[in-house]
């Protein structure tokens, strides 16, 4: 594959899904800065991965893998940084979001620990089987049994306080 | 379960603003691959020979055998049995297919995807590693830790494919797989003056200790600055005396700031104190000791089931079977650190099977956590998928 090659393919896959990548990576992180370093670092990845991964028609999966795994890696690894870039982003970049402009739901989504948020948001959201989403998380099926149905418990338990108050 | 999806759909907004410029995307991926592709010649064959101090290396091309590279190791490395095949591993590539083999009777137990994918040491039998993973793996007596890897020869005929592995022996130079991963894949990323780094300049890992980016050196280094294996250090770029970053690590955690000094701390010194105390163990807490919001632990301490004999190794107690076990297994250290002893089995006794995780750290007496067999899972390797979770997620581990 030539390089021109690989990047018409690699573009024309990213202008078509990278929004709704976005959404995902906000969902999992609950704050637009955060969701779109995590999607510029997953792209990256891809890139890098490209002919492979295009090769066997698994961007999609692969991308989702990056996202959700990076989310939850990123939650765990206890790193705190004060960190200056050396390049001004192009373009206007999204706005900050604050916690009284999230909806209800990505609040909720956000009072879970983050396993069972990214099983709750594969499963009942991106629509992955059971056995999908233990691959994608790399944990056992009862795992994600277990995050699920706790997640969603809590889930909805949140959403009715909020809706009542 | 459709509503449902409909729910959380709307609940999640599209995107303000609008996307980056994706050529920017495409210049970091272009930086990306260039840098895992820079044929480095002699200074890259040297630090592959580095590398294979304790691991042996293997490569199958074509779906036959070849011999294996210069397997010349430093002197005074720790050895290990050079692999002439590439079957002397437990899993590897099929080369025309790039389908992964794991060979009968051994299992997976970890799994790290793409450590080495994209990058072309100049020793590697393909261009480029198109597709690589870091597996343990385990036959149930054997361990065995493996980089396996796989690229085409012709990047549009995938059937002249060539894979191969490094094969390292657990135990001898690492005692712990990720340890070992993490330092055999920055090794082999590694070329002097490049920016594998990414942003850090500096690392620090229980077994490499203190490691410095190429071109940047230690300006000022200052140990257990917030306790045991706590570390803070200066270190600056040898060509540019005013490009300093700054870092505090411990075992669990790293603090740092990459352009220093940082706002509002004109010294080394004054970023330390306020910074320092944020360390697990510095007294400030740190960021591994809050809940994890799951309040459902199976483990329950048992003093009757197992206990360490004076060698490390678990030891039945009266009417108690040993079924399995398995020494210093892979966890986060917020269970056990590199240097404590620990170790996992599988136990019966009264007709009741059990998991048993223990450790015995030095500062307080051995503790046995047990867990009833039906909630850890089938097996030792699906047990400790269970508390690697656990334990990597914080709020007390399976206690």
């Amino acid at each position: 594959m030539s390089q021109a090659d690989r990047e018409a393919s690699y573009v024309e896959f990213v202008a078509s899904r990278r929004d709704r990548f976005r959404r995902v990576a906000y969902a999992l992180t609950g704050d637009w800065h955060r969701a779109d370093d995590l999607v510029q670092t997953a792209l990256v990845k891809l890139y890098v991965a490209w002919p492979r991964v295009h090769r066997n028609g698994a961007e999609e999966a692969y991308l989702r893998t990056i996202l959700v795994r990076a989310s939850i890696d990123e939650s765990r690894r206890p790193w705190r940084r004060e960190r200056a870039t050396d390049t001004v982003p192009e373009g206007p970049g999204p706005q900050p979001t604050s916690v009284e402009d999230r909806s209800a739901l990505v609040d909720a989504l956000q009072s879970l620990p983050p396993q069972q948020r990214a099983a709750v948001l594969l499963r009942h959201w991106l629509d992955l089987s059971v056995a999908e989403t233990a691959k994608e998380l790399g944990v056992n099926e009862g795992t994600v049994k277990s995050h699920t149905s706790r997640g969603l418990a809590a889930l909805r338990e949140v959403l009715v306080i909020a809706d009542a108050g | 379960m459709h509503d449902l999806a409909e729910q959380i759909d709307a609940g999640i907004p599209a995107p303000p603003g609008r996307s980056a410029d994706l050529d920017g995307v495409l210049r970091d991926g272009r930086r990306a691959l260039r840098r895992r592709r820079l044929a480095v010649g002699g200074g890259a064959a040297l630090a592959v020979v580095a590398v294979v101090g304790g691991s042996a290396w293997a490569f199958g091309p074509g779906g036959s055998t070849a011999t294996a590279p210069d397997d010349t190791r430093l002197a005074g490395e720790p050895s290990a049995e050079p692999a002439t095949d590439i079957t002397d591993a437990a899993a590897h590539y099929e080369a025309r297919t790039g389908e992964l083999v794991v060979a009968e009777g051994w299992e997976i137990v970890e799994r790290v995807e793409d450590p080495i994918t994209g990058i072309a040491p100049t020793d590697f039998p393909m261009p480029v590693v198109d597709d690589s993973l870091g597996l343990a793996l385990t036959d149930g007596s054997a361990e065995q830790w493996l980089i396996v890897y796989w690229g085409a020869r012709q990047a549009d005929d995938p059937s002249s494919g060539v894979s191969g592995a490094v094969i390292e022996p657990p135990g001898v130079r690492f005692d712990r797989f990720g340890h070992w991963l993490d330092l055999e894949v920055a090794r082999l990323l590694s070329v002097p003056g490049g920016d594998i780094w990414g942003p850090d300049a500096a690392m620090y890992t229980p077994d490499a200790g203190l490691v410095t980016k190429p071109g940047w050196e230690v300006a000022e280094r200052i140990d257990d600055v917030a306790g045991k294996d706590t570390l803070a250090v200066d270190v600056v770029r040898a060509d540019d005396p005013d490009r300093h970053q700054w870092f505090l690590f411990s075992l669990r955690m790293t603090i740092s700031t990459l352009h220093a000094p940082a706002p509002g701390y004109p010294t080394f010194q004054s970023w330390i104190e306020v910074n320092a105390p944020l360390l697990p163990g510095g007294g400030g807490g740190g960021a591994d000791t809050g809940p994890s919001g799951d309040g459902d632990w199976p483990g329950v301490e048992r003093d009757d089931l197992v206990a360490f004999s004076p060698g490390g190794a678990l030891e039945p107690l009266p009417g108690v079977s040993l079924l399995e076990q398995r020494s210093s297994p892979d966890l986060p250290e917020s269970f056990a650190g590199p240097d404590d002893v620990s170790a996992v089995a599988l136990v019966e006794k009264d007709g009741e099977r059990w998991f048993v995780l223990a450790r015995d750290l030095a500062d307080s007496p051995a503790q046995y956590i047990a867990v009833p067999a039906a909630e850890g899972g089938g097996t030792i390797a699906e047990f400790l998928e269970l508390a690697r979770e656990r334990y990597a997620e914080g709020g007390g581990g399976l206690l």
